[in-house]
């Protein structure tokens, strides 16, 4: 079974611009979803008890029931709250919410990694609660978030391509017009298999190096 | 929220939910077969066996589970194999969690202590008999707690499988969707099926890692001053 | 030297079933210099950190200048305990170091010490950097300022911390085992600052095990076992007069250490 190579050649342009859609949309969700995982994440960790349960349930809700069900659901229930958005800002919604379901549990482990000596020393100078979450252990936190939120990226990436369900133009979807329209799949599941396998192979690169970089030249003497 | 459509549609959707767990369970236990044979190999195969289980793991774990089964559902037919949807499937959520799995049996091969290995070779054991009879048998017990985390991955992951219409939990609900354009009723079953058997299988992970084969491990503190 | 600053009265303390603190009573005066001293688990540190309540006391009171800690007597007479925002008003009025320096990590020396000036007592930043320079000077750190936690050493970062604490200006200050992270030559450093600070007057408790220091120190020394007071009084008395044979036993014990140095 060979593979018609000039075929491949031609439709290279298209699947790679919509890997830029595929790549911008879970951009997107990841950096929104990181600042409702910082507020989010917060309460979690100092919120009163009725909050911080309901938060979990929130978060074990989205982390437990699959990708394609939330998006399904917030395709449906976007308009019928008076939302109507077009297939590629459904789409960052309904990634955004899933981003930030799984970047909560990412900040609240961040916060409870810092030394407990850092919250003791805030407590005896008189800070607040409150603040410090702000002035001590956010700050801190944010450093080791950023390797997981790397992490979760290539995790919206492989999520996005459950969009081509609602008709995002993303890589998938775009992958699958073609195989439908020449039935040459082999040729079209192959580089959509690569390019997918290149970016998150480069992202859990990025990722591991961000994560050696910050953690060896820049160790906490919190002893 | 129309209740009593609700009740009507629940023994279609607890039918989808048992095929939803079939596949599911069978890619896990096949994938097991695949996960510990190339999680042994990946630990202690020769250079280009190792090299081999790490491609394989990229692509498994570097491609959505959406391309996956379009792949299985496209390339099967094409080689001469035709099988049924349901088989279909299978092949491609066992593709999927074998990638994950050869990590899991990589991480407890990896985490049992070196001095075992040692003690194994210097009562003259070979190293694949020390692995066999010593390490592994070690490993499996770490591997519990993951694996049932993996089960609930896949639950989830089966969900993809509505794209190439397996009538699982999520294409039901779907087709149920477009069907009556109930969509809050059905949506709000479907989600609270998966998030009953998914939660259930991850508080069964934490119970086993914890509680059953914590190997003495103490939970880890919280911290007092916050809660 | 009369005023009386800090009482505990009747503490205990437990952890579960286990009572670590029983029937604690002491009175601390203005200007006191105070030595706690037993051996390793006698509950030296858990005292310590009741004081400023990051501990909380499982029975009795603790009473800081004319307030109670961790709660008072409404009109009723009845016991209320202290809000969060009552805790940290009377937290900074107690200066606090720690064993483990824990400073600030994300924050350079001047940062860590600026940190309570600028949020709890709300100095402009001006002046909040320069009362800052004037406590790193009077550790003797002017010239490591700018520099983050895991640039300095131990010495210095215990220096920074007792910084951080005093520049707060606070009524009473405790330390923990401030050297004992350290090695000898790191540790002369932090206790020459802290005998600095013993001739100004400070109100000082403080937990060590280094008892040559303690001896010229402290105008006082109580000595626990097992979370028990068993005697109290000048250091010099303590260490030549014991009353109990458990305090003589003890530091014998340690003198002998510490001479053998
Ligand atoms: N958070 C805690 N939970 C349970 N037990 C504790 C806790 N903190 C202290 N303890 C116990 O209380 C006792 C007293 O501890 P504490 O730290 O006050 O002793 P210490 O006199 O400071 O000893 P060291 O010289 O070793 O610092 C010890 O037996 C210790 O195990
Ligand atoms: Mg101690």
């Amino acid at each position: 079974m060979g593979l018609n190579l000039e075929f491949m050649l031609s439709i290279i342009p298209e699947l790679l611009s919509a890997m830029v859609i595929t790549l911008q949309i879970s951009i997107l969700a990841v950096l929104l979803g990181i600042m409702g995982g910082l507020v989010v994440g917060s309460f979690r960790v100092i919120g009163p008890k009725w909050l911080k349960m309901l938060i979990q349930l929130l978060v074990d809700y989205i982390r437990g029931t699959p990708q394609i069900v939330h998006i399904l659901i917030i395709y449906f229930a976007l308009p019928r709250i008076g939302i109507i958005l077009n297939a590629y800002w459904t789409g960052v919604v309904a990634l955004t919410i899933i981003a930030t379901g799984y970047e909560v549990e990412i900040v609240r482990t961040a916060i409870e990694s810092i030394d407990k000596g850092q919250i003791e020393a805030g407590l005896a100078i008189g800070l607040l609660k409150r603040q410090i979450l702000i002035f001590v252990l956010l700050p801190q936190a944010i450093r080791r978030i950023i390797p997981p939120l790397t992490n979760e990226l290539t995790n919206i990436v492989k999520a996005s391509a459950f969009l081509s369900v609602i008709a995002v133009n993303e890589l998938t979807k775009i992958s699958n017009k073609i195989i439908y329209e020449t039935f040459y799949f082999f040729e079209v599941l192959i580089l959509t298999a690569l390019i997918y396998t290149v970016i998150i192979t480069l992202l859990g690169m990025l990722s591991n190096f961000i994560e050696k970089r910050m953690f060896s030249t820049n160790s906490e003497a919190n002893s | 929220m129309d209740i009593s459509f609700m009740i009507e549609i629940v023994p279609r959707l607890l039918r989808a939910t048992w095929v939803t767990l079939q596949v599911s369970a069978i890619s896990l236990m096949i994938g097991l077969v695949f996960g510990i044979v190339l999680g042994v190999l990946r630990v202690y195969g020769n250079r280009f066996i190792v090299w081999c289980t790490k491609g394989f793991v990229i692509v498994a774990r570097g491609t959505p589970a959406a391309i996956q089964i379009y792949a299985a559902f496209f390339l099967l037919p094409r080689l001469g194999i035709r099988l049924p949807l349901f088989a279909v499937g299978v092949v491609a959520l066992t593709f999927n969690t074998s990638g994950y799995q050869v990590e899991i049996v990589r991480a407890a091969l990896e985490s049992i202590d070196k001095g075992q290995i040692e003690a194994g070779l210097a009562i003259g054991l070979t190293r694949w008999k020390t692995m066999l009879y010593i390490t592994l048998p070690q490993a499996v017990k770490r591997m519990m707690g993951p694996m049932t985390n993996e089960f609930a991955n896949l639950i989830k992951a089966s969900s993809a499988l509505m794209l190439i219409s397996l009538y699982e939990l999520t294409k039901s609900g779907h087709a149920i969707i477009a069907a009556t354009f109930k969509y809050a009723e059905v949506l709000v079953l479907v989600a609270l099926f998966y998030f009953v058997l998914v939660q259930s299988l991850c508080k069964l992970s934490a119970y086993l890692e914890n509680n059953v084969f914590n190997f003495g491990k103490t939970a880890d503190p919280r911290n007092e001053f916050l809660n | 030297m009369e005023k009386i600053l800090l009482k505990m009265e009747h503490i205990h303390k437990s952890f579960g079933q286990a009572e670590v603190v029983k029937d604690f009573n002491v009175e601390v005066k203005q200007g006191e210099k105070v030595i706690l001293a037993g051996a390793s688990g006698s509950g030296k540190t858990t005292i310590l950190r009741m004081i400023n309540y990051l501990e909380t006391p499982t029975k009795g009171k603790i009473w800081l200048d004319g307030d109670y800690i961790g709660g008072h007597y409404n009109e009723k007479s009845e016991w209320v305990s202290d809000s969060m925002q009552d805790l940290a008003e009377k937290r900074k009025q107690i200066g606090m170091v720690f064993q483990s320096f824990n400073l600030f990590a994300h924050l350079s020396a001047l940062h860590n010490v600026t940190l309570g000036l600028t949020r709890v007592l709300k100095l402009p930043k001006k002046e909040a950097i320069a009362r800052a320079e004037h406590y790193l000077n009077k550790v003797h750190l002017s010239e490591h300022i700018k520099k983050y936690p895991h640039q300095m050493s131990g010495g210095q970062q215990q220096r920074v911390a007792i910084a951080r604490a005093l520049a707060m200006q606070p009524k009473l200050m405790l330390f923990d085992e401030p050297t004992s992270a350290l090695d000898p030559k790191l540790t002369n450093e932090v206790l020459e600052v802290m005998q600095e600070l013993a001739e100004e007057k400070l109100t000082m408790v403080v937990v060590t095990h280094e008892m040559g220091f303690a001896r010229h120190f402290a105008d006082r020394m109580i000595y626990l076992e097992d979370g028990v007071f068993i005697e109290e009084g000048p250091p010099e008395k303590l260490f030549t007069h014991p009353e109990s044979e458990k305090t003589s036993h003890f530091l014998s014990f340690c003198g002998y250490k510490e001479g053998d140095i």
